[in-house]
């Protein structure tokens, strides 16, 4: 049974038109039905948000269900739909469903019977394109402060080493990043589904569409670089907290040896005073 | 960036100093509160290095410049010393080694040693202070303060035993209040990159300034009770020529418990803000510390040393006995409040100072 979401779409959508307004959550709320389970480990759900519900979306869903989805007339309607905000929506028509994919958006047409199955694919890519966009995003705002660490990478200063709490927190976010790249990669990277099911190849050609492998190739290597630069930065800050704690001791011998020469000194002057 | 509470302690230690040197060098009366202007400027110093050098750090300045920078306002401190003895307290005094020369050589020490633990340095301030006593010792320090005041043979050996432990301020054990001054400063002031969102409690500032004026009243109070010669060469009483134990843990007490209790009061619960022509006053002296402690000087000692030469037989002849208190005091508050309205002059006009030379021949 389905439960009431977003009855916002006008009647002159075919019956049973409903858009769905999907978040990610690792615990059910309150309000809202599970729309998809995302495979071990994710452990996520993607809950589908009753309405009324402010909680903002992360995506949004449109579950058109009409015999006959190569009519232009609703294509095109769908695809203003989820045009808003995207400059080039995605389209896909397979085994009789018509797939469409925006900026926080997707849409599917399709029969009745079809219709779930390709509503918990979409749910779920959207949840591994979500993830890949946020990891880029991250990334890119570690640029500048890569070019800034570069240099303590080889050699670290007094200054630089007062900020290795920084240096480490970047680190630390860094791993994170790394750690939630690595856990949607084995859904990204996967093989072909065999036997083939409508879902699996559908899914195939959406992440092939999105890019989704390439720009995942490209996020590991920008993290090896981001890995290697804060990894040496680590090393050269041990090495420098090691070498500082050992001058300390070497100091504070010399400020002893210092005090006896005083103490001679004083002596030397004396003598040569009287 | 400026603390107004730094701002209040060191116009009052101006205010101290004026008016003691006006007593002592007009009328000879030396007032109790004598010993506490030279110890609490030199305790500001070492905590405006720290503040300072933070305000280059956030401009971008490199360590390596920092240092360069410091160090030649370190000398120029210490020229300045000399060349104000000379001009001021005559060719003969020329080595008795007053505050300046101190705070300039303070500086130079802290451009090299301020990178280092606080730990570390308060053990560099723990040698000093046990090192002085027998370097005055070993210096024997009496003969170099016959009469009452220091005087030396401009000899290597007495310019350097001088410099370093019977002159007015020598290295040892003044040094300690601008090192404990820095080290305070590194505690309070820390650097934005820091990652330090909340500022720190001024407790333990407060407790160790508590801790050492506890220590101050118990070498006092067992003084008379220590055998021979401890108390005539150690453990000497509360005396500020030589700054004795008593004296230089009590001063460094007084410090760390008055400025903790400002920072609190002034710069975090901003009590001064319903009188701000307090704390325009009191910036303004501060801001032009080293021009007032070169004027007053210049203000009541250069005619003491003209009349002395017009109507006596030596320059200094009136120097301690040139009035009477009453009217040496009135001329020290009239000092002050001239000061007061002059520098505010100074800085609105933006007239050059000693604060300027130095900023425009040093950074």
């Amino acid at each position: 049974m389905r439960l009431p979401t977003n009855t916002d779409l006008p009647p002159s959508w075919p019956a049973g038109s409903v858009t769905h307004r999907v978040v990610y959550r690792v615990e059910v709320g309150a309000a809202g039905r599970i729309l998809a389970e995302l495979p071990f480990p994710l452990n996520r759900r993607a809950i589908a948000l009753l309405s009324g519900d402010a909680t903002p979306a992360e995506m949004e869903l449109l579950s058109v269900p009409f015999e006959n989805p190569e009519d232009a007339e609703l294509i095109a309607r769908v695809r203003e739909w989820i045009a808003v905000g995207a400059s080039a929506p995605q389209m896909i028509t397979f085994q009789g469903a018509q797939l469409f994919w925006g900026a926080g958006r997707a849409a599917v047409i399709a029969p009745q019977s079809r219709l779930t199955a390709l509503e918990v694919l979409l749910a779920e890519l959207a949840y591994f394109e979500l993830e890949i966009g946020a990891i880029e995003k991250s990334l890119g705002g570690f640029w500048p402060d890569l070019e800034a660490d570069a240099g303590p990478a080889f050699e670290l200063d007094e200054r630089t080493h007062r900020n290795r709490k920084k240096l480490g927190e970047r680190f630390r976010q860094l791993l994170g990043l790394r750690a939630r790249l690595t856990r949607i990669l084995p859904f990204v990277q996967t093989p072909h589904v065999y036997p083939p099911t409508l879902a699996s190849q559908v899914s195939e050609r959406l992440r092939e569409r999105l890019r989704m492998e390439h720009r995942i190739e490209i996020l590991q290597q920008q993290l090896d670089v981001f890995e290697r630069i804060y990894d040496a930065c680590g090393t050269r800050v041990s090495e420098f907290t090691a070498s500082k704690k050992g001058h300390l001791l070497e100091m504070i011998i010399i400020v002893m040896l210092a005090a006896q020469t005083m103490l001679v000194l004083f002596e030397v002057l004396t003598i040569a005073r009287n | 960036m400026r603390y107004a509470s730094i701002d209040v302690l060191r116009t009052v230690a101006i205010a101290l100093m004026i008016l003691v040197h006006f007593l002592e060098n007009l009328s000879g009366v030396t007032w109790a509160p004598a010993g506490l202007g030279a110890p609490l400027f030199a305790f500001l110093s070492g905590l405006n290095i720290r503040i300072w050098t933070l305000s280059l750090e956030a401009k971008g300045i490199t360590d390596e410049a920092i240092r360069r920078i410091a160090v030649r306002r370190g000398l120029f401190l210490f020229v300045l010393g000399i060349a104000f003895n000379v001009l001021v307290w005559l060719p003969s005094d020329t080595f008795n080694w007053d505050v300046l020369t101190m705070i300039g050589t303070a500086m130079v020490a802290l451009a090299f040693l301020r990178g280092l633990p606080s730990g570390f340095l308060a053990f560099v301030c723990a040698v000093v202070f046990v090192l002085s006593p027998f370097l005055r010792i070993q210096a024997d320090y009496a003969s170099h303060w016959t009469n009452g005041y220091f005087e030396s043979e401009t000899t290597l050996p007495d310019v350097l035993i001088g410099y370093l432990s019977t002159g007015y301020i020598p290295l040892f054990p003044w040094i300690i209040f601008p090192i404990v001054g820095h080290i305070a400063g590194s505690y309070l002031f820390h650097r934005p990159t820091d990652g330090e969102a909340t500022p720190r409690s001024v407790r333990p500032l407060v407790t160790y300034g508590v801790c050492f004026l506890a220590i101050s009243v118990f070498l006092r109070v067992i003084r008379d009770a220590l055998p021979d010669p401890i108390p005539t060469k150690l453990v000497m009483g509360w005396t500020m020529f030589p700054a004795s134990p008593e004296y230089v843990t009590g001063l460094l007490g007084i410090a760390l418990v008055s400025f903790g209790i400002l920072h609190v009061g002034i710069d975090r619960r901003d009590c001064l803000r319903r009188v701000p022509a307090i704390l325009n006053v009191t910036r303004t002296m501060s801001q032009y510390s080293l021009t007032v402690y070169l004027l007053h000087h210049i203000l009541h000692l250069w005619p003491l040393w003209i009349y002395g030469t017009l109507f006596g037989t030596e320059a200094t002849e009136f120097w301690h006995s040139a009035m009477p208190v009453a009217v040496s005091g009135p001329l020290a508050l009239g000092c002050f409040a001239a000061c007061s309205v002059l520098f505010r002059q100074m800085r609105r006009r933006e007239w050059p100072s000693v604060e300027s030379l130095m900023r425009w021949l040093c950074d």
